[in-house]
């Protein structure tokens, strides 16, 4: 493969996107492109198909029509296209959603084991320096029951780490959180985003967002109603919808 | 009137024999309710085809007729159908065995729905294949839930085993209301079953009771 095609072929390709949810439209006729090492937010009202979008982007959900291309890899596939999809892009959940009764370690190990058939000698070396770098360490024999929920979600970020994937996807991940404990899980977010990580990150920080983002989406109705630079998102976009939605959360 | 104890003394091996029988057929038929418990759990877990509707008319069939039904109706109608002989033991291991198997599919039902959507959702984004899902992420955390539930069916199962009276399988409530008609002491043996019931079933509920505080104080919920 050329260089030139390359560039048309990006990382992450949505075409004509639907899903329903029984007459609910969530995501309507949804296309997008997201370029390998972009780190994109996506603001919008609830309900607005934000997690949504990334739910289809893993497969959690079916999609009713169009189409989805990940690393060359299309949805809707066969069992083995969404198992591979999965292993190149990592999720991390508003509420967590740790395994309760695996230890810290076995959390982090998990997947890699069982997923990438790893050794448990390596799985957990990748375990200790995954946690490391988010900074819990010395919890690596503690339940999920017994962190606080900033540790839990650093956790459940280093669980994906630990898939090595090519994209994360962060849905609302700092929404669960008590006040104070929003800014050690961002820390780690933005760690990533300096590490040339893909990432599509939901979330109502718009300040984190701003600073850390290429490129904005604005979501509302199972549509993105605005998909622009950063920079421009909060300067210059005259759309009054997005106007009157960052006027309430800013 | 006084309490006859040399009959229960010179009766005692009988008894002894009825309360083993007591407990060989509530195990058996646990086991195979076990079984068919879980599959008519996940046919119903399905939610679609033709499993699923084996599964719900197999489940609704045998919660709701009276277990008293049941075992008549296996002891008297099922040899005809089948054109076999069948032996009153037999009879009431399959009557319990259908029985055990309709409640104890709803019992592991509720536990694997109340494991957490979420953790599911996150094996299945970690690419766990759906075996290892099943076997490491669903099953444990829905046994722990479904504990409770699960040792308390077990008191009502040993309870249901005195209808075996009923078509004279040779359990402790029948040995007893025979002995006791031989002998006019049934004072002395249906005192005697009463406290050998309350034995044999009293550290299961206390054991359902502790399992259900211990889950509350882990979930929380």
């Amino acid at each position: 493969m050329s260089a030139g095609q390359a560039a048309e072929n990006p990382f992450i390709h949505c075409r004509g996107v639907s899903k329903y949810f029984g007459n609910f439209k969530a995501l309507d006729e949804i296309s997008i492109d997201i370029e390998a090492g972009e780190i994109v937010c996506i603001v919008g009202p609830s309900g607005g198909g934000k997690s949504t979008l990334l739910r289809v982007l893993n497969a959690l959900e079916p999609i009713d029509s169009g189409e989805i291309q990940i690393d060359q890899i299309k949805l809707p596939g066969s069992r083995k296209d969404v198992e591979d999809i999965r292993r190149e892009v990592g999720m991390v959940f508003q509420q967590f959603n740790l395994f309760e009764h695996m230890s810290i370690r076995e959390n982090v190990t998990f997947a890699p084991r069982m997923s990438r058939k790893m050794s448990t000698e390596n799985a957990n070396e990748l375990a200790e320096n995954l946690l490391r770098r988010v900074g819990i360490a010395e919890q690596i024999a503690k339940y999920p029951n017994h962190l606080s929920g900033g540790q839990q979600q650093r956790v459940a970020i280093a669980r994906a780490l630990a898939m090595q994937p090519k994209a994360m996807l962060f849905d609302e991940p700092t929404s669960a959180l008590d006040p104070e404990m929003v800014a050690e899980v961002l820390d780690v977010i933005r760690e990533l985003a300096e590490s040339g990580m893909t990432m599509l990150i939901v979330t109502h920080e718009m300040g984190f967002a701003k600073e850390v983002s290429d490129r904005m989406l604005y979501m509302s109705g199972g549509r993105i109603i605005v998909d622009s630079e950063t920079q421009e998102f909060f300067q210059s976009v005259d759309n009054s919808d997005l106007n009157q939605f960052l006027s309430k959360i800013l | 009137m006084r309490f006859e104890w040399d009959q229960l003394i010179r009766y005692g091996p009988e008894l002894l024999q009825a309360f083993g029988v007591t407990i060989v057929i509530s195990a058996i038929s646990l086991i195979i309710g076990i079984v068919l418990g879980m599959i008519a759990c996940l046919g119903k877990l399905s939610g679609q085809g033709g499993a699923y509707r084996l599964s719900i008319a197999f489940i609704d069939f045998f919660r709701t007729i009276p277990e008293v039904v049941l075992i008549f109706w296996v002891y008297s109608c099922l040899p005809l159908l089948l054109s076999v002989r069948i032996s009153s033991e037999a009879c009431g291991v399959i009557a319990l065995s259908l029985f055990s198997g309709a409640y104890l599919a709803e019992i592991f039902r509720a536990g694997v729905l109340a494991v957490p959507r979420g953790q599911v959702d996150a094996a299945h984004a970690l690419a766990i294949p759906r075996l290892h899902i099943w076997r490491k992420i669903i099953i444990p955390p829905a046994i722990r839930r479904m504990m409770p539930a699960f040792v308390n069916f077990l008191t009502e199962l040993l309870k249901a085993t005195s209808l075996l009276s009923a078509i004279a399988v040779a359990e402790m409530a029948y040995v007893a209301s025979i002995l006791g008609a031989k002998t006019l002491s049934y004072f002395e043996f249906l005192s005697a079953i009463a406290v050998l019931y309350f034995i044999l079933i009293f550290p299961f509920s206390v054991w359902a009771r502790r399992s259900e505080k211990k889950l509350l104080q882990r979930t929380g919920h």
